[in-house]
């Protein structure tokens, strides 16, 4: 009677042990799989994330380098000098004359719309290198500051005429690298 | 002969299941892969671009700065000429670039640029014209 009841109903410590022994290795498996494919899913993500944002300011920045007359900055001629800031005249104002001045500020690029002024005629803006009857340089006044790019680790600038542009962008440990040239009609 | 039959049940459901996961997660694999490929050709399109770009600028330059390009580029209707440059920026990038005048102070430019990633190359190709405008200047349009 006894035998008969152990051989028809439930399952022998054998086959319990076997299968949960094969079902935890299996989700222990699966589980570190998804982990890993989820996390290199992430990664390209932040990749693809940072080259958007590093496109967006290295065409605007390409755009305005391209169409400027007056790069204020001198530029070093190597890369191992580069400069992390860009001053040049505005192109896309034409009526008055005001600078364009891109930086890294931590982690961020960000553009300054800069005009200069004498304080004796404050609505008429100057050309930066402006003096008055008295040798005085001109004020400055910031009329616009916006953050053009983010996830940025390393802005460099180098190069006469033909400036160069060096971008690293780093996101959750991954890092893109993105170079570009602009020759500019810079006629100072 | 019952119980042989109920005893190959558990061995059933453990080849069930570990088809299931097995497919499950085949096609996670393969979807994360897919994904991957993708995000490294964009890394490697834009890389490419960029690179084909410079050559493009270069260029420009070459024939802005250099007086023999210059002359050359304004005097001669059928000039033509190439450069290249290796090692641009980081190592295994590189691009080369075709000028052909088409007119005097007209010229396409083909410039083709290679990124080099482990042992395959990737490469992109693209054009431009550039003119000597009236006031001087080398004006480039993209095709």
């Amino acid at each position: 009677m006894a035998n008969n009841i152990k051989n028809k109903n439930g399952f022998t410590l054998v086959e319990i042990i076997s299968f949960i022994g094969l079902t935890t290795l299996l989700l222990f498996l699966t589980y570190n799989i998804l982990v890993l494919t989820s996390r290199s899913s992430s990664n390209g993500s932040a990749i693809t994330e940072s080259l958007e944002n590093g496109k967006i300011f290295l065409d605007k920045i390409t755009t305005d380098l391209q169409q400027t007359t007056n790069v204020v900055t001198i530029l070093p001629i190597t890369a191992e000098e580069k400069v992390s800031e860009i001053v040049f005249q505005d192109p896309n104002s034409l009526d008055v004359i005001k600078y364009s001045r891109y930086y890294l500020d931590e982690t961020t690029i960000n553009k300054q719309t800069i005009v200069y002024y004498f304080p004796d005629q404050p609505e008429v803006f100057v050309n930066l290198n402006a003096r008055d009857d008295e040798d005085n340089p001109p004020l400055s006044l910031i009329e616009n500051e916006e953050i053009i790019a983010n996830n940025i680790s390393e802005l460099g600038f180098y190069g006469n005429k033909l400036i160069n542009v060096d971008l690293k962008l780093s996101k959750n440990n991954k890092v893109t690298h993105l170079f570009t040239s602009v020759f500019t009609r810079n006629d100072q | 002969m019952r119980y042989q039959q109920k005893q190959g049940f558990i061995l059933l459901m453990v080849l069930v299941i570990t088809t299931t996961l097995f497919l499950i997660v085949t096609a996670w694999l393969g979807a994360t892969i897919s994904k991957n490929n993708l995000f490294n050709s964009q890394n490697t399109a834009n890389s490419s671009q960029y690179l084909a770009e410079n050559a493009l600028q270069y260029t420009v330059f070459k024939i802005s700065t250099d007086e023999d390009w210059l002359e050359s580029f304004t005097t001669t209707a059928d000039w033509q000429e190439t450069l290249d440059d290796e090692n641009v920026f980081v190592e295994g990038q590189s691009w080369q670039v075709k000028i052909q005048n088409t007119d005097l102070g007209q010229a396409d430019i083909f410039a083709t640029s290679t990124v080099k990633i482990g042992n395959k190359n990737y490469r992109k190709a693209i054009t431009a014209k550039i003119t000597n405008s009236e006031d001087g200047l080398i004006v480039l349009n993209y095709d």
